[in-house]
């Protein structure tokens, strides 16, 4: 680990690492979630989610889908994560995810796809909101 | 409000030009490749009005196909091909000068710097 993922005490919006190939679907969550408050990094596979990770640029949560075209999937970046940052909240929607695979990659909560993107952005609302209430 | 279509490659790249416009006042959307971009131009309604496109965009489809098709199906909308990250982010700091709605929200080196401290930060990793 090179860089903090975030920066304690600074005061600014929560920024959410998104990941999702589908480019309808990515809009979609995007946009429910910039209305709810959040910066969003979007990311097209998870490897470019690896690559923000690395930048060092502060990330409060990630939201993934699992299957994503590349050298790795969502939940190796989610394991790369947990690994750099033991408290992040991460997300991962999936409509194909084995129970055993999420717990292996020690995610803090799965949908199943399809889901909507209101039901993402309640669901990282509690995870923040749990995130926040142990710090 | 003007739309603007950001496509780059480079997540780094395309979230910080991405940000500092939507501070600029501007609805932005991000495509991190030709066939997204046309994604979103053929199969949404965003209304996009100009396109910041990166002019080494990796993939089957190149930046100057891309401009083609853009010109000739959408001919409303301004295409801005940028060179480099330095033309990238001028070419962001004059769309948001343009742009009716809010000044520049920081001065555009600051983005060019950062941008290159976190792909520094990346590569090293």
């Amino acid at each position: 680990m090179t860089e903090p993922l975030s920066e304690p005490g600074v005061e600014r919006s929560a920024t959410v690492l998104l990941v999702e190939d589908e480019p309808l679907v990515r809009l979609d969550l995007e946009e429910t979630l910039r209305e709810a408050g959040y910066v969003v990094v979007a990311c097209t596979t998870a490897e470019e989610g690896r690559d923000v990770l690395r930048s060092g640029l502060p990330v409060d949560a990630i939201v993934t889908d699992v299957r994503t075209p590349g050298a790795i999937d969502g939940l190796e970046l989610a394991r790369e994560a947990r690994d750099r940052a033991a408290a992040l909240p991460i997300l991962v929607l999936s409509g194909h995810l084995e129970p055993a695979a999420a717990a292996a990659a020690r995610v803090d909560a799965f949908l199943a796809k399809p889901v909507s993107s209101d039901a993402v952005r309640a669901r990282l609302e509690r995870l923040l909101e749990t995130d926040r209430s142990q710090a | 409000m003007q739309t603007v279509l950001v496509v780059d490659a480079d997540v780094i790249v395309r979230h910080h030009l991405a940000e500092f416009l939507r501070e600029c006042g501007l609805k932005v959307v991000e495509a991190s490749s030709a066939a997204e971009a046309r994604t979103f131009l053929a199969e949404t309604r965003l209304g996009i009005d100009i396109a910041l496109v990166d002019a080494s965009l990796p993939g089957s489809e190149n930046a100057f196909a891309l401009r083609a098709w853009i010109a000739e199906t959408y001919p409303d909308i301004d295409i801005v091909l940028a060179g480099s990250l330095e033309s990238a982010v001028e070419e962001a700091s004059e769309i948001c000068e343009q742009g009716p709605t809010l000044p520049k929200p920081y001065d555009p080196k600051s983005v060019l710097d950062r941008i290159k401290r976190l792909r520094a930060a990346r590569d090293r990793d």
